[in-house]
């Protein structure tokens, strides 16, 4: 007998146990988040408008310095919307499973794609069009309530919480986690250690150039080895 | 007022760039040689966003802490390579944060 967790349990328990793996890795990037936008005065509502609207931690928190630095409007937008480009490679990888979907799936459901819901999804190819439409749902609400709770906790608890710097480690740890296992062939090793040096050096440089300059990088490196 | 706003614009750009590829041109219909390139953006993606954050994290740390980051980020890597446990990996790094918190202090 399949386990209710296993690959023929309902959609909504694969996602609900795939949010739950994620889930502290996530929160703590959520309340380092909120914490953040408490501490540099960028206001609650925009902060958990660009939670639900945004959907995405790098750039709001690249948006949220640059406005406490006061940068003109253009560069909060233009260098926000660089570090979430990769969302652009995100969406070509998932065509896929897009394609047979009906036309308002197509059109909303993508709101949905961040690095968790882009990664989970990817490691469970073999869900039918029906299945994966119920699974990419209840995936995309349950990391959206956890996210925009976090950043809340964030903004409301931020000044009685205790002061901890490398809390977003958390969330490296839980992206090294997803990373490991991915790691089980020469081209995939190539595109990871390719990607993350010279996401390095180009992050030296241009810190929100430096995620989508490494992806590139190691999707061209770990293409060249496959040949 | 620019909070707001550039949250909004910004999410309105974030959306144009999920749905790019999906909806206003499914990528199925660009070269094969893309897409079968896209099979390494998983483990191309994970290690770039994992460079950011430890180069953000290593610069604002003494040597210990960066060492103990680097460290623990090496250790993580092995035991998630061995489990494929990402609830491991995470509670590990909470760890880490913890004992950097009250070791350092």
């Amino acid at each position: 007998m399949r386990s209710l967790l296993g690959k023929t349990a309902p959609p909504q328990a694969l996602a609900l146990r795939d949010v739950a793996s994620v889930a502290p890795g996530l929160a703590a990037f959520g309340m380092t988040l909120g914490v953040t936008i408490s501490a540099l005065g960028f206001g609650t509502l925009p902060g958990l408008v660009g939670a639900g609207v945004v959907y995405g931690g790098s750039a709001q928190l690249t948006a949220v310095t640059l406005v406490h630095q006061g940068a003109a409007f253009a560069v909060v937008v233009a260098s926000a919307a660089i570090v979430n480009s990769r969302l652009l490679l995100y969406g070509a990888s998932m065509s896929r499973r897009f394609r047979d979907q009906p036309t308002w799936f197509r059109w909303l459901a993508p709101h949905f794609v961040i690095d968790q819901t882009y990664l989970l999804s990817n490691a469970r190819p073999d869900l039918d069009p029906r299945t994966f439409r119920r699974y990419w749902g209840w995936l995309g609400f349950l990391i959206l309530v956890l996210w925009s709770s976090s950043i809340a906790v964030g903004i409301v608890a931020g000044p009685a919480l205790p002061e901890l710097p490398h809390l977003v480690f958390v969330g490296t740890a839980m992206f090294l986690g997803m990373l490991a296992p991915r790691l089980t062939n020469r081209p995939a090793v190539v595109a990871a250690v390719t990607g993350g040096l010279a996401a390095a050096v180009i992050g030296l440089v241009r810190p929100e150039l430096g995620i989508v300059g490494g992806a590139i990088a190691g999707v061209i490196a770990g293409s060249a080895v496959r040949r | 007022m620019t909070a707001l706003l550039s949250m909004l614009i910004l999410g309105a750009v974030s959306w144009l760039f999920r749905i790019a590829f999906i909806t206003l041109l499914p990528a199925e219909r660009l070269p094969t040689r893309f897409q079968i390139a896209l099979d390494h953006l998983a483990p191309a993606v994970l290690a770039s966003i994992v460079a950011v954050e430890l180069v953000t994290l290593l610069r604002g740390a003494s040597p210990t802490q960066a060492t103990a980051l680097l460290a623990a980020a090496a250790i993580i890597t092995a035991v998630a390579y061995h489990t494929r446990n990402v609830t491991i990996a995470c509670a590990l790094g909470l760890c880490t944060v913890l004992a950097l918190h009250y070791l350092t202090a």
